[in-house]
């Protein structure tokens, strides 16, 4: 099996602001990789350069993205065009404000195979009807004929999904697809994406700050924190021996302290994520309770700590 | 959509009313005696009588009022002073040549403001020379832009009509006058939905869908654009409707508005009384045709409507 996405050392600027430092990341064929870090911590904005989604003032700045051996780094006009959706398609968080409000679900979904296959609208109308119904929308015709605000959330993130398979997206980025629903539409949003990865071969990167869905859907995880990849691997491996001391204290806020009874309801990591000025060094080490005296000055290199699993930290270096 | 629908009217209703009131208590600042207007310089006392009996002009006040509300009601706007003939009959056979002008502004403003309007939203930075021009046009008076346009384009060059009929030729100055009027406020709307429009998340998923540019500009930029210049062009297309006084009197333009101006120099009580109540009727008639045609365009204002 070879890598479908590589992502090699890139890094994204806003003006003077660098949002993602030299990150590098591959998932392969048919598995999740999930891009786990808080607000601010350069997921979103890699996601968007791996989608060629940038907004205006934001650009790759140093770096290639291959997706399927395709650089699309390089992609320019029709190219790109043409690139999108076929080679990358996008899940948005807020599947109310990624619809047109104006415009029924249908036609959003439909208008992919007019502008592709330029098939006639019925056409079009049709294929789109029986992609609501294969995302298990009931009385999909009906449905197609609604504008987003009269769908429920559930309803509006599967006509989203039925979008990247009219799209036959090769890889799909899922922007935290299930952080505005409730639990039950939740597990739901996650077994169709499961299906379809099991049916249709997709491959995601799915971005998240929530640990209960990393440990749901990922084959492999990365942890970012101030535009770095902190730490990398198998979802086991990272999970079993975390060795960053991010995702140490990022797990320890999802399990609560397994041995002794929290003092607190909550387990929190002290201090706030950069915002604006990310610290030299390792970006981690203001908060870190292990930082000594590289991790101010040096930035860590990225140590292998299993198969497959590595991590930036000076206490991982050699002779520690 | 029944219910907002039957507000809607009532609350027009309330307004014509309101109107009507009006115009009945306003007509006494006019100065004469109507009675004297009808019947001449040299009409005997008992002439004047009998005149001012048949328009019960002695009766009190309030009696009077009822009288008019419910001609009103019925339809009946009087009889002209000047004219001799039924207001209502005067103000129909102007509409046609009001209608052309209000159509041939609205046309010059939804084209001109709303394609410079687009042009101006999908630029990165805003056009500093629109915004001149706006303010430009924001200042100059309806009557001394007609007046420009009249010396320049009739007088000096030569190439259209001075005016006083209503064939297309003579159509494109009035219309000109009354469309560049409008511009900066279409422009000012469409610039602003554009935008809107562009930096919205739908429009990253319609980027992310490899949409062809032209299906992105015309599905997804422009019917975002379309709500609010429906509301301004039903705004407009009432306010044209009922006469633009400026505009047809400068271009001896035979509309309402024309028609309105000569029954105020004439003193022509129930013509300039009917002349109002009709603008109120298609005032309040267009507003709520903005607003239907509007709830059709744009979903959304179906909840706000419902709620």
């Amino acid at each position: 099996m070879s890598a479908l996405l590589e992502v090699d050392r890139v890094s994204v600027r806003y003006g003077d602001f660098q949002a993602v430092t030299e990150a590098s990341l591959a998932v392969e064929e048919g598995h999740t990789m999930a891009i786990v870090g808080e607000s601010g911590s350069g997921k979103t904005s890699l996601a968007l350069a791996v989608a060629r989604l940038l907004p205006p003032g934001g650009e790759i700045a140093a770096g290639a993205v291959r997706v399927d051996g395709v650089d699309v780094t390089g992609l320019r006009g029709a190219d790109l065009r043409r690139a999108r959706g076929r080679l990358v398609g996008y899940l948005a968080q807020d599947s109310m404000a990624a619809l047109n409000p104006v415009l029924p679900a249908g036609l959003q979904v439909a208008e992919v195979f007019e502008a592709r296959d330029g098939v006639r609208r019925s056409d079009a109308r049709r294929q789109a009807v029986e992609l609501l119904g294969q995302v298990g929308i009931q009385r999909a015709a009906e449905v197609a004929r609604m504008y987003p605000h009269e769908l429920s959330g559930g309803m509006r993130q599967r006509v989203m999904i039925a979008m990247a398979l009219a799209l036959r997206s090769r890889l799909l980025i899922a922007d935290e697809p299930t952080t505005a629903l409730d639990v039950t539409v939740q597990a739901e949003i996650l077994a169709l994406a499961a299906a379809l990865q099991a049916d249709h071969g997709v491959t995601f990167l799915w971005i998240t700050h929530d640990m209960g869905v990393v440990a749901e859907v990922a084959d492999a995880v990365a942890v970012m924190y101030g535009g770095r990849i902190v730490e990398q691997g198998p979802a086991g491996e990272v999970f079993g021996s975390p060795s960053h001391p991010y995702t140490q204290a990022l797990l320890e806020t999802v399990r609560g302290g397994a041995e002794a009874a929290p003092k607190t309801p909550f387990a929190t990591i002290a201090g706030a994520p950069p915002a604006g000025v990310i610290p030299p060094g390792c970006p981690f080490h203001p908060r870190c309770a292990h930082a000594f005296e590289p991790c101010p000055e040096i930035v860590p290199a990225i140590v292998e700590v299993g198969p497959a699993h590595g991590a930036a930290c000076h206490l991982l270096g050699a002779g520690r | 959509m029944a219910r907002y629908l039957i507000v809607r009217l009532g609350l027009g209703l309330v307004t014509i009313a309101g109107v009507v009131l009006l115009t009945f208590v306003l007509q006494f600042s006019l100065p004469g005696d109507p009675a004297r207007r009808i019947a001449g310089p040299r009409a005997s006392p008992e002439v004047l009588a009998t005149v001012r009996a048949n328009l019960h002009l002695d009766d009190p006040i309030g009696s009077q009022l009822v009288t008019y509300v419910s001609d009103v009601a019925q339809g009946d706007l009087g009889v002209s002073y000047i004219r001799r003939r039924p207001v209502i009959d005067l103000v129909m056979e102007r509409l046609p040549a009001t209608a052309v002008l209000a159509f041939g502004g609205l046309l010059v403003e939804v084209l001109l403001g709303g394609g410079l309007g687009l042009w101006d939203g999908l630029r990165r930075k805003r056009s500093r020379v629109l915004a001149a021009g706006n303010v430009v046009l924001l200042s100059i008076p309806t009557y001394s832009l007609g007046f420009m346009l009249l010396v320049v384009f009739a007088y000096r060059l030569d190439l259209l009509p001075l005016g006083g009929g209503t064939s297309l030729e003579e159509l494109i100055l009035p219309a000109l006058t009354l469309g560049l009027f409008g511009v900066p406020y279409y422009a000012a709307v469409v610039s602003e939905s554009t935008r809107t429009a562009l930096s919205s998340p739908y429009m990253r998923t319609a980027v992310a869908k490899g949409l062809p540019r032209r299906v992105i500009l015309r599905r997804h930029v422009l019917r975002n654009c379309l709500s609010p210049v429906i509301t301004l062009a039903g705004l407009d297309v009432a306010i044209y409707l009922s006469g633009v006084v400026f505009v047809e009197s400068v271009f001896a333009w035979p509309g309402i508005g024309q028609l309105q101006e000569q029954a105020y120099n004439e003193l022509d009580r129930p013509l300039l009384m009917g002349t109002v109540i009709i603008a109120a009727v298609v005032v309040v008639a267009f507003n709520l045709i903005a607003d239907v045609v509007r709830v059709l365009v744009d979903p959304r204002a179906r909840v706000e409507e419902a709620g």
